[in-house]
């Protein structure tokens, strides 16, 4: 739930960080008497009322209420505000837009309502407005360490890592506990293939928050990246520990174990990975790339064979039963397999399939 | 218990003494079976005759007399070291293990040889620090004996360092698949010397089997004469092996020795008494001509038993035994590779050359094939690191000219016995050789080698929520291996050139252009009949191709083959037009920089070719076409189509071509060979791009003649 804006109480606090817990905004008491002066009562009532209807998510008598509240008072920004929210939770995006940009309208300091603005936009995957909006948010407050990783999660999505970098640092400089900001540089780090920037970042995620289990598979990752296996089987098992259903962990882990060269114990979190999600077609897929190195070849096809049943376009498991295929001395089939998979964009099946000379096939 | 043991280990003991005591064939060894005795001495008198024979020893008919008396008795030091001799002088030399080992055991002084014989087996075996030890033994038993076999004495230090090389090639074995050619090809008489074109669709090669011309049998030997076989690849196997018969086949010795790369011109061997010299014979359609002696550069008075043309024909690579050129020494010395080049000025082969010491041993090289990439050289040795007898190595012709230190085939492909005549195709995906196999289907066999290179990297995937605010699975993108082709860095180009109008086949000239270095690199000739062609381009160019033949417009083709590509067959048939109103010929090698009218510097030579046209045809008028693919926008196509046309009208009015003679327009994207709705039925990429490719084009039309 998103926050809103109280008229009821004395202190300014916040509740809540990014991490989506609920927020709420209280005003000053000096503010909430600039506000009493200048609207009728029954706006006030309304408005009260349809924050209750708010946080009881009634959204549709919440919206009810704050247009009570702005039929009472139609310069009500904070009742604009609200609405605005009530909208968003009931998914009306466009009255929702409206109802921020009439409150940003009313008070240009409302800098919330342009970020809620921004949030819509990014719901709506409209990554272009999202950022315009929510750096105009920023621009009004750049010391919002919710704007600023808000606007990191786009650009890194927008695979602008320079600027998302850009956010995390002042992030990290407004508030160096943050352990989110931390990962997701490292993330960006691992990104741009700067490893150990990468693993003290997550470590350093890690170390202010034991919990957190994403850092620790990243940490996992970024280790097995960089050749050091132990360390990252190490790091997955951490995330594991704290999440026994972490069946990307798991299939993680099986890869650190099958590069460091156990294949029993890669084969054994493959196959966990798959009793917990049997649809998971990437696990199926590392479990053939295990066969192929222990030579069982038939398991290898017969796994791929599942891996490409649940995804028929997956030109990995293509590219691997090639492989298997080859060592069975069935030309034929590995040649129509490494087409399959030049053609999904595996650049190497293309070369083998040139190089073996598969137009004879 | 103890006591028990005692008398276990003595009575196990005295067996084993009793069992390798030396047995000699006399009354006092078998008093009970005189018969038995009298016959055993007589079948090892037999043997002794075949076996003592000069000037030759036949090994092969002594043994199974040998044999019976070796039934007789087994533990004869002196029989088990002659039946080691007679198995080690066959194609079953493996075999002669057991009996060395037993002689070694009986008496190890039955003969002085004997552990160098024994070595040698073990050396067949593979074992290697068996056969190290034998070695080491005889060589030092015997080193400072009077009357030691010197010779073999020398042979034993080479062989413990081919066991050396053996031990150590063995750690990291070739990945291939080596498989018998079939009954199609093989028979149980000898087939031996497989050649054929670049692409492999034909093959030929030299086999002793009943059905020679004429059905003699060479008496030296006992074998049947020599003749060449041919099939043709079908699917994944071959047709049945036919004779390729007269005139190449003869009632004498008739032996392959190279294919060109196109398959229009074989190189056979003819005994020649003894001489040993290689001939040439041509092919038109099917009919190959008589093989007529090569020149005397290369046919010398000693012997040359193989050699092999360079992919672009200017080169004729083969071994002979003659001295070293310029050597007083005039006496045959061991075979050495020499090269000579052609003159096409002359019209014959010159410029004789020896390859270097770091090629030629002083051993025994032979069984050249030059690859068609135009770099590597296949060849046979008994010199530098061989694990025993000849082994295949290649060496790589260095843009200075220079040679690369050869490297070993390694094992499996190389064995401790003799490797010889080993052929690559042109991808590098399969290799043939001869091999004396005991699984096989008699005598030495071909053998088809399927190399599958550097072992193929399973490639998984991984998953990560990357951001802790946001709870998305994102991919990694997973690292695909960089695949290396180096036995196949090259395209082939093969087709068909045709008369545009009639379709009927006919012979053209196919001339091969250094676009970048604007130099003609060589030039090939399609069949006069069957009107194919087929060139090797080996990586690393910018090839222009220009097909002619007299009283048709020229054809262009453009190949771009960077270095480290991937293997490509291309297949393009050629339509040759005449001299008509309204022709169009797509001018492939002109060039313009990036989104540029300005003509690049590698478009000369086309250029230069339509200015000969012009001037060769000088009422001709034509007019020069701009295209562009459907990618920009219609009108920044239409005007870059425009402006390039009018850079080579340009261009050919100050190489003196009259304007009125000229005009230019540019097509933008409205005459597209392929659409975008053909170009998004393509696969892959690399088909997309290249149908773009064909699109950007510039075009001549004759206008007027």
């Amino acid at each position: 739930m998103r926050k809103q804006i109280l008229l009821v109480c004395s202190a300014v606090f916040l509740l809540g960080t990014a991490t989506g817990q609920e927020e709420i905004k209280v005003l000053t008491q000096s503010e909430l008497d600039a506000l009493k002066s200048q609207m009728p009562l029954e706006a006030e009532t309304a408005y009260n009322e349809g924050i209750v209807a708010y946080q009881s998510k009634n959204y549709p008598l919440a919206v009810e209420k704050y247009t009570q509240a702005i039929n009472a008072y139609a310069n009500f920004e904070l009742a604009y505000f609200n609405r605005g929210l009530s909208h968003a939770a009931l998914q009306q995006q466009e009255q929702a837009i409206a109802d921020f940009q009439k409150a940003n309208e009313l008070n240009p300091a409302n800098h919330a309502a342009l970020y809620e603005i921004g949030l819509i936009y990014s719901d709506k995957n409209d990554t272009e407005n999202a950022l315009k909006y929510i750096g105009d948010a920023i621009k009004a407050n750049d010391q919002e360490v919710k704007y600023l990783y808000k606007r990191s999660l786009l650009l890194f999505q927008q695979k602008e890592y320079d600027k998302a970098l850009e956010d995390l640092n002042k992030i990290i400089k407004i508030d160096p506990s943050f352990a989110f900001a931390y990962n997701d540089r490292g993330s960006i780090y691992k990104e741009q293939s700067k490893l150990d920037d990468a693993i003290a970042d997550y470590k350093k995620a890690v170390t202010i928050d034991k919990t957190l289990k994403v850092a620790h598979n990243n940490l996992g990752t970024a280790y097995r990246k960089k050749g050091q296996y132990d360390l990252a089987i190490g790091a997955y098992n951490a995330a594991i520990a704290l999440d026994k259903d972490f069946y990307l962990a798991y299939n993680n882990r099986g890869y650190a174990k099958y590069e460091k060269g156990d294949y029993a114990g890669a084969l054994a979190d493959f196959d966990e990975v798959i009793r917990m999600k049997p649809d998971y077609a990437y696990a199926y897929n590392n479990k053939a790339s295990v066969y192929l190195k222990q030579e069982k070849y038939n398991d290898a096809v017969k796994t791929c064979d599942q891996a490409i049943k649940l995804n028929p376009e997956y030109g990995y498991a293509y590219y691997n039963r090639g492989i298997a295929y080859e060592m069975l001395r069935n030309d034929k089939q590995s040649c129509q397999d490494w087409s399959k998979a030049a053609e999904l964009g595996i650049d190497a099946a293309g070369s083998y399939y040139s190089n073996n000379e598969c137009y004879n096939f | 218990m103890k006591q028990f043991l005692t008398i276990l280990t003595a009575i196990l003991f005295t067996g084993i003494l009793f069992a390798q005591v030396d047995t000699p064939f006399d009354k006092s060894a078998f008093k009970e079976d005189k018969d038995g005795l009298k016959e055993a001495v007589k079948n090892i008198e037999q043997g002794d005759k075949f076996y003592l024979a000069q000037p030759f020893a036949d090994y092969k008919s002594a043994l199974p007399f040998y044999e019976k008396a070796y039934s007789f008795n087994p533990n004869n030091a002196e029989l088990n070291y002659k039946i080691g001799m007679c198995y080690i002088n066959t194609n079953f030399r493996t075999r002669s293990l057991p009996y060395f080992e037993k002689a070694v055991k009986l008496n190890p002084a039955v003969n002085p040889e004997l552990k160098y014989y024994l070595g040698y087996s073990y050396h067949l075996h593979k074992k290697w620090d068996d056969a190290i030890k034998y070695y080491n033994e005889y060589a030092s038993q015997n080193a400072n004996v009077k009357g030691s076999n010197v010779e073999l004495l020398k042979e034993a230090t080479k062989k413990i360092a081919e066991c050396k090389s053996g031990k150590k090639l063995e750690q990291t074995p070739v990945r291939v698949f080596i498989d018998n050619m079939g009954a199609n090809i093989n028979t149980e008489y000898p087939e031996y010397c497989m050649i054929m074109n670049a692409d492999g669709s034909e093959i030929y090669f030299t086999s002793r089997r009943n059905t020679t011309t004429g059905g003699g049998i060479d008496e030296i030997n006992g074998g049947y004469f020599e003749d060449i076989f041919h099939a043709k690849k079908e699917g994944n196997g071959w047709s049945k092996a036919t004779n390729l018969g007269a005139p190449i086949n003869t009632k004498g010795h008739d032996a392959t020795v190279a294919l060109s790369p196109d398959g229009s011109k074989m190189l056979v061997y003819i005994d020649d008494k003894g001489d040993g010299n290689i001939y040439e014979s041509i092919r038109t359609g099917d009919a190959w001509s008589k093989p007529k002696k090569m020149d005397d550069i290369i046919c010398s008075p000693y012997h040359e038993s193989s050699a092999w043309y360079s992919n672009d024909g200017k080169r004729l690579y083969f071994v002979s035994s003659r001295p070293i050129p310029g050597s007083k020494d005039k006496m045959e010395k061991d075979k050495d590779i020499y090269y000579v080049t052609w003159d096409p000025v002359k019209k014959k082969w010159d410029n004789l050359v020896r390859l270097p010491d770091n090629i030629n041993t002083p051993y025994h090289e032979d069984g050249l094939f030059i690859h068609p990439d135009g770099k590597t050289i296949y060849f046979s040795s008994k010199g530098h690191n061989s694990i025993g007898g000849y082994d295949v190595f290649y060496t790589e012709l260095r843009p200075d000219g220079t040679f690369m230190d050869p490297i070993n085939m390694g094992t499996p492909i190389n064995t401790p016995d003799d490797d010889v005549f080993f052929v690559v195709t042109a991808s590098g995906r399969y290799g043939y050789m001869t091999s004396f196999r005991e699984d096989g289907m008699g005598e030495k066999d071909l053998y088809k080698v399927t190399f599958l290179g550097e072992e193929k990297k399973p490639m998984l995937n991984s998953e990560d929520i990357l951001l802790a605010g946001l709870d998305v699975i994102i991919a990694e993108k997973a690292v695909e291996p960089i695949i290396s082709n180096r036995r196949g860095e090259l395209a082939l180009l093969k087709g068909t050139v045709y008369d545009d109008k009639t379709r009927k086949p006919i012979h053209a000239y196919i001339e091969l252009i250094d676009n970048v270095k604007g130099e003609s690199l060589a030039e090939f000739e399609s069949d006069p009949v069957t009107g194919k062609f087929l060139v090797s381009l080996p990586a690393g160019k910018n090839y222009g191709i220009a097909v002619k033949s007299d009283g048709y417009l020229f054809h262009s083709e453009n190949f771009d083959i960077p270095k480290g590509a991937d293997y490509q067959e291309y297949n393009k048939d050629v339509y040759m037009k005449k001299i008509e109103i309204g022709e169009v010929i797509v001018l492939r090698n002109i060039f313009y920089d990036l989104a540029k009218y300005s003509l690049r510097p590698e478009s000369k030579t086309e250029l230069d070719r339509l200015i000969k046209l012009m001037n060769d045809n000088p009422t001709l008028k034509i007019q020069i076409s701009g295209h562009t693919d459907s990618r920009g926008s219609d009108e920044s196509n239409k005007e870059l189509s425009k402006n390039r046309a009018k850079e080579v009208v340009d261009y050919l009015i100050k190489a003196g071509i009259a304007a009125n003679r000229l005009t230019s327009e540019g097509y933008g994207e409205e005459q597209l060979i392929f659409s975008d709705a053909d170009i998004a039925k393509l696969k892959t990429t690399k088909e997309k791009e290249a149908a773009h490719q064909e699109n950007r084009r510039t075009e001549f039309k004759i206008i007027s003649k």
